[in-house]
C-alpha cells in the first residue's frame, strides 16, 4: 500500500521534473556500485531520510534533460550528482505530504550516501533511461 | 519594461533550469542573475536593481522564508516581487509566504504555471502602485 504511493510519487516526479520516460515497476534491487544515491534528511511531525538512487546512466540522462544537453553529450559527474540531488529534493517534498499529511517539514540539503538497508517503504521504477528507486527510512 | 530577475536556489542545475524556463516563457525579461542562498541573494538585491525574485525555500546559510522576511523589513527592497518555487506542501507555511506577499509555484512546475504566477504578481504590484 505504502510502496504503491511511493511509486506513484516517483513516477510523477520522474516524468514532470526529470523529463524521464517511466516504463513500470522494476525489480527491487538497490542501485549498483556505480550508481548515484542521494539522501535527504527531514524533520518535523515525523523524521527520517528519503533516499533516491539510480543507475549512472539514468543520472546522466537526467542531467542532460535538466540542462537541455545533446542526448549524446558527455556529463560531468558533478552535474549527474546535482541532477540527482534535485530529484531527491523534489521527491522528498512531494512524498512527505502523501505519506504523512499536511505538516511543516525541514528538509536538509541532499547529500550522497549509501542506499538505506533499513528502508520502511520503497519503490523501484524502470525508465527508458535506466532504473531509479525511492525509499523512506 | 523588462523584468530584471534574480534566481535563488542552492542547486546550480535547478537555477539553470529556471533561467531557461524564464528565457522561453514569453515574459519580457531583462537581466537574469543567480544566487545560491538567501544571504547571497540579499547581497545581490542590495548591489543591483531586481524586479522579480524566484526563490527556493530549503537552502543552507539562509533559507528562503528568512530571506523573504529580511526583504519585507528593508525599506529599499520591500516592494520586490517574490515568487517562491519550492516543493513545499505545508498549508500553514504557504499561507505565511502569501501573507508576506509572495507568489507560490510548486515543484515540479510547468513553464505555464510559472508564467501565470509571475503575471498575477506583476498585475497585483501594478494595482498596488496605482492605488
Amino acid at each position: 500500500m505504502d510502496d504503491e504511493r511511493v511509486l506513484t510519487v516517483l513516477v510523477q516526479v520522474a516524468e514532470q521534473m526529470g523529463f524521464l520516460t517511466p516504463m513500470g515497476p522494476a525489480a527491487p534491487l538497490p542501485p549498483d556500485a556505480d550508481g548515484v544515491v542521494m539522501l535527504v534528511a527531514f524533520s518535523g511531525p515525523y523524521a527520517g531520510t528519503v533516499a533516491v538512487g539510480a543507475s549512472r546512466a539514468l543520472a546522466e540522462a537526467l542531467a542532460r534533460n535538466l540542462l537541455a544537453m545533446d542526448p549524446t553529450a558527455p556529463v560531468a559527474p558533478s552535474d549527474a550528482s546535482d541532477a540527482m540531488a534535485e530529484l531527491a529534493n523534489v521527491s522528498a517534498g512531494n512524498l512527505l505530504p502523501v505519506l504523512y499529511g499536511d505538516g511543516e517539514y525541514i528538509l536538509k540539503s541532499p547529500c550522497t550516501g549509501a542506499w538505506p538497508v533499513a528502508a520502511t517503504m520503497t519503490a523501484f521504477l524502470d525508465c527508458a533511461e535506466g532504473t531509479v528507486a525511492l525509499a523512506v527510512a | 519594461m523588462p523584468l530584471d530577475v534574480l534566481i535563488v536556489d542552492d542547486n546550480r542545475i535547478m537555477r539553470d533550469m529556471v533561467a531557461r524556463t524564464v528565457a522561453m516563457s514569453g515574459l519580457d525579461v531583462g537581466q537574469v542573475r543567480q544566487a545560491g542562498d538567501g544571504a547571497e541573494a540579499l547581497q545581490a538585491l542590495r548591489s543591483g536593481w531586481t524586479d522579480l525574485v524566484l526563490l527556493d525555500l530549503n537552502m543552507p546559510v539562509m533559507d528562503g522564508e528568512t530571506f523573504l522576511r529580511e526583504v519585507r523589513i528593508d525599506t529599499a527592497l520591500r516592494d520586490t516581487l517574490v515568487v517562491v518555487v519550492s516543493t513545499e506542501s505545508s498549508g500553514a507555511r504557504i499561507e505565511r509566504l502569501r501573507v508576506l506577499g509572495a507568489g507560490f509555484v510548486h515543484k515540479p512546475f510547468t513553464p505555464e504555471t510559472l508564467v501565470a504566477e509571475v503575471n498575477r504578481l506583476v498585475a497585483c504590484g501594478r494595482q498596488a502602485k496605482g492605488a
